[in-house]
């Protein structure tokens, strides 16, 4: 199933349903199956598909001539004259196309790098945001939540109590249900311990997904009653994967973290119902051990009922809304009951300001293609001005103004559909990319809707931006063409020279595309090769030694509110505890070089940002006049800094009283100490940390104690490319002291130095030690360093690539927006500089007279472009980005006058070439 | 109904040559006959409208068991078979005989 979702088969999908359209309508349908079936079998059997997909056009053509033939298709189109008419008009664009290599090659990059953006986008955003949902019937799927008037955009999700009130009342959404996710660990007997996702999932939710399984029963609503047997279903994916496809997986017992469940069902391949799940337990709570806006975080989905609509759903869930509210107004005063599309709440588009801030994303993208389109609209406009003798005798012949712009306009749709179908081809390969990406960084967490590719969605957005650029490319400077008296006489047929002004929007809008191109070249190329050099970063520490992940423990999320406080104070502890075992445990591993842990791994961005404040005077405790420095806390095991072979630079490093309750130890990195000290001593210095309140929130910032700079280590890991070094406070901490445990934040990253090899190899080992330690204890995100770090590489050059083609089209339109201003003054000027030459001045002379205008408007761009990006690098901020982008500033003028200077060679030497004979000839 | 006998090309024999060996489906054709598949589609259709080669959709329940678009099978008639024969002969007599398949 999966190979028929690479982008051969899809290309050769939408190529059959294209020519489905040439197929006469009486065998359309069953023509389309045809193929369909074929290439279908053909994918699955790893076959070339695209190449044989492409005999559809003339299997249809066959069919529909026969048609024609026997008489079926006997009645031609009315439309069939303006056809033939258009036929003409393909080849002369075809042509013209052919015949200016230089401007078709810069015009169909351009416009190929907008669209294949702009197309690249629109898969990425829809897919995920307004999908068409792979099961039956699977629009009318809806999710129903509370969106909440003093927070918008920050959905209340403990519904528990609206969950089954809307469950038992609503007429117009059938088989209401809820879900929640949650991690376990799989722990099969002589397996590797995975950590798998599962979906603790109303029975409802089978019948809503309306999809049988393959094996078994889905889940029941009576798996759901207190008391009734653990049950589990498991994907066919890993029936096949874990279970090796055992035909006695049902009533088999499968453990799960702390509970063995026992396998009733298998769902079909492909099957990920709500989410990205592959494990399903049945949900269990009990609303009567919540108080009403109390309770677990929970997604309510459910479908439309036979003949029920949206808007009727809506108004039936608003009238419920309004209950809840009157019975509970504190609670549920400032709640809205909302019915949305099911995809909508888990990209936060329950807000219709989201819904417009994506659209808006969407055309913002699109719009690039506008710009690129006039750019090339220029050039085309500059050609057109020297095809004036052409479009005069096409009037003298009886051709209409509109005929002559139509000509225009399918020139320009040639150009823009060959950029069209090059970007989408592009845009194809980029999304299928991503799907690859994405799964491996983020593995089995995709919804089970999104998949990035080529759909028909995508085919016919990218022709309407073809249209649309066709249009501006071509139309727009074919009516400003045939707007002036050309047709008034054939008096200029033989001349070169145009009545056509390069006016001065047209004239304007060149010296603005190469102020653009110098503005953006400098931040560009800084950018391009800082992220191309990051490969070879220090990080400062033998990263490639190193695997990290995240430990937690399975708990209850919510308890029962008798239940809570016991749970509460006996988790951290017990959490505490096994995290101590763990580490004690794989420090005797003799694989094992050193086992650290923190809050966060270095240069892990899980940093918690805060604000540093420094006592007036090292002695005490002051007013708060030392200074407030913007910083990352990171709470550490005092052994950190010694696993990570990272100096102390001054001053100590952490021991064990640090990490006790109320020590003040502190140590500081090298970035920190600069700000703080400005290169002094900032031993003893005391320091306390502020925690802002929520900006809009109304929540009080939080001052921390005083605390003592105890130490200086460097700043590790070394900053990222074009980074700015991150100031570091390091507290101490251990497992069992620290309120890093607090009740919810129950998690901590493990760093393990591996001896002597790879430390990928080293992962199964560790969650066999988990696991051993305790099946409940979860290791999340666990990567080796090195991969971690190879991924950020790849992300880095392939940005470099993008930021590289961009910057060469803009290049490239500037160049040519140049080449054809000069073009142009050549033309328009042939019989003059004949004449002048004539007379006696030299050509050399007469021409830099004529370009100085040029030139002037080229040093005009430069220098506003140079403006621009000076104005660009000041406003960036100084801690975001360090950027050596002023430096390239005079590189990039030189540049740019020398591109410049090269796409005035050739009409220059055409000017030089006047004899003045042929001028005065014409006149 | 029968299609009247006139001069057939070597791809159409060819074809014709393929299905006759047990080939069912325009793929499987492709492969047997090194054509592409512009080529032997136009031709599938000719030699079913002309009676010497019958289609038929591939049973339901087969194709939706396995979660796939239903295929199309061709197989030469009794026609096809004699005509076929008449040509491989013409083809022969021309001295350009095709490749025996069988």
């Amino acid at each position: 199933m999966s190979r028929q979702s690479g982008l051969a088969p899809r290309l050769a999908r939408i190529i059959v349903a294209v020519a489905a359209r040439l197929a006469p309508a009486g065998r359309r349908s069953e023509w389309r199956r045809e193929w369909e079936g074929e290439l279908w079998a053909a994918a699955e059997a790893g076959r070339p598909v695209l190449r044989p997909a492409l005999g559809a056009v003339p299997h249809a053509l066959w069919l529909r001539g026969r048609a024609v033939r026997s008489g079926m298709g006997r009645a031609a189109p009315p439309s069939a004259a303006w056809l033939g008419g258009l036929g003409l008009d393909l080849k002369l664009g075809l042509r013209t196309l052919v015949k200016y290599p230089g401007l078709s090659f810069v015009s169909v990059l351009g416009m190929a790098v907008a669209i294949a953006i702009g197309s690249g986008a629109f898969g990425a955003i829809y897919t995920m945001a307004d999908p068409d949902l792979p099961l039956p019937d699977g629009e009318r799927v809806v999710s129903l939540q509370n969106t909440n008037t003093r927070n918008p955009g920050n959905p209340h999700r403990q519904s528990l109590h609206d969950f089954m009130l809307w469950r038992a009342e609503l007429e117009s959404v059938r088989d209401v249900g809820a879900f929640r996710s949650d991690a376990r660990n799989l722990i099969i007997d002589g397996g590797t311990p995975v950590l798998v996702r599962i979906a603790e999932m109303s029975a409802a939710g089978f019948r809503v997904a309306a999809v049988p399984p393959v094996l078994g029963r889905p889940l029941v609503d009576d798996d759901e009653r207190e008391g009734a047997p653990p049950v589990l279903v498991i994907a066919y994916e890993e029936w096949q994967r874990r279970f090796e496809g055992d035909p006695g997986i049902l009533g088999a017992p499968v453990r799960l973290g702390g509970t063995v469940y026992t396998v009733v069902g298998v769902m079909p391949e492909g099957f990920r119902f709500p989410l990205h799940h592959r494990y399903w337990i049945p949900l269990r709570l009990n609303p009567m051990d919540y108080p009403p806006g109390d309770g677990p975080i929970i997604n309510i989905f459910g479908r439309l009922a036979e003949g029920a609509t949206m808007e009727g759903a809506r108004t039936e869930l608003t009238t419920l809304g309004r209950r809840m509210a009157a019975a509970h107004p504190r609670s549920h005063g400032h709640l809205r009951a909302q019915l949305l599309p099911y995809a909508h709440p888990f990209f936060d588009l329950d807000t219709p300001f989201m819904m417009w801030a994506l659209h808006l994303l969407q055309l913002t993208i699109s719009l690039l293609l506008l710009v690129v389109a006039v750019n090339v609209a220029v050039l085309v406009y500059a050609r057109t001005a020297t095809r004036a003798g052409e479009i005069a005798v096409r009037t003298a012949l009886g051709a209409s103004r509109r005929r002559i712009v139509v000509q225009l306009f399918v020139e320009a749709l040639v150009l823009s559909l060959v950029a069209a179908a090059l970007g989408l081809t592009v845009a194809g390969i980029a999304l299928s990319r991503a799907n690859e990406v994405l799964e491996r960084i983020i593995p089995d967490q995709l919804p089970f809707w999104v998949d990035f590719g080529l759909s028909a969605g995508v085919v016919v957005y990218t022709v309407g931006l073809a249209v649309v650029a066709g249009v501006v490319v071509g139309v727009v400077p074919a009516l400003q063409a045939t707007r002036r008296r050309i047709h008034h006489g054939l008096q200029q047929l033989s001349s070169r020279g145009s009545s056509m002004q390069l006016g001065r929007t047209w004239t304007a809008l060149i010296v603005v595309q190469v102020a653009i191109a110098v503005a953006i070249l400098p931040s560009a190329i800084d950018y391009a090769t800082q992220s191309a050099r990051f490969e070879t970063g220090d990080p400062g520490y033998p990263a490639d030694e190193f695997l990290r992940g995240i430990v937690s423990m399975e708990r209850e999320e919510v308890p029962p509110a008798g239940e809570r406080a016991a749970l509460e104070a006996a988790f951290p502890g017990r959490f505490a505890d096994r995290v101590a075992e763990l580490v004690r445990r794989l420090e005797a591993d003799p694989a094992v070089a050193g086992v650290t842990f923190a809050s966060d791994y270095p240069g892990g961005g899980r940093w918690t940002p805060v604000e540093v404040e420094t006592a007036a005077t090292p002695e005490g405790p002051g007013e708060g006049e030392g200074g407030v420095y913007g910083a990352l806390v990171n709470r550490v095991d005092p052994g950190l800094f010694e696993v990570f072979d990272v100096p102390i630079l001054a001053g100590r490093g952490f021991v064990d009283a640090d990490a006790r309750e109320g020590a003040t130890a502190v140590i500081v990195n090298r970035a920190l100490a600069d700000r703080i000290g400005a290169g002094g001593n900032v031993l003893g210095r005391r320091v306390r940390v502020i925690v802002r309140g929520e900006y809009g929130s109304g929540t009080p910032d939080e001052a921390g104690p005083w605390l003592e700079i105890v130490g200086v280590v460097p700043t590790f890991p070394a900053p990222p490319f074009h980074s700015a070094p991150l100031p570091v406070l390091f507290h101490a901490m251990t497992p069992a002291h620290d309120q890093a445990f607090a009740y919810r934040a129950a998690s901590v990253t493990l760093a393990v130095r591996v001896r002597d090899g790879s430390p990928s190899a080293f992962a199964n080992r560790l969650r066999e030690t988990t696991a051993a330690v305790d099946p409940t204890l979860q290791l999340h995100e666990l990567w080796s360093v090195p991969e971690l770090r190879r991924q950020s590489q790849r992300g880095m050059r392939w940005a470099a690539l993008g930021i590289a083609v961009v910057t060469l089209v803009v290049l490239l339109l500037s160049a040519a927006g140049i080449y054809a201003m000069m073009s142009f003054t050549v033309a328009k000027r042939w019989r003059e500089i004949g004449i002048r030459a004539a007379l006696g001045a030299q050509p050399g002379r007469v021409l830099s007279g004529i370009f100085a205008r040029a030139c002037k408007q080229l040093g005009i761009g430069v220098l506003c472009g140079l403006a621009a990006a000076a104005a660009l690098n000041w406003a960036m901020p100084a801690d975001l980005w360090v950027s050596d982008a002023l430096v390239l500033l005079p590189g990039v003028a030189a540049l740019m006058m020398a591109v410049g200077l090269l796409a005035a060679l050739g009409p220059a030497r055409r000017g030089l070439r006047v004899q003045p004979t042929e001028a005065m000839r014409e006149e | 109904m029968a299609g009247r006998t006139r001069a057939m090309s070597r791809a159409t024999v060819a074809v014709l040559q393929a299905l006759g060996d047990g080939a069912t489906y325009g793929f499987d054709i492709m492969d047997a006959t090194g054509l592409p598949s512009g080529t032997v589609y136009p031709i599938l259709s000719r030699l079913e409208s002309r009676g010497l080669a019958s289609a038929h959709w591939e049973e339901p329940d087969v194709h939706r068991q396995e979660g796939r678009p239903a295929r199309k099978y061709y197989r030469v008639t009794a026609e096809g078979r004699s005509v076929l024969a008449a040509e491989l002969e013409r083809f022969r007599v021309l001295g350009q005989p095709l490749e025996s398949r069988a």
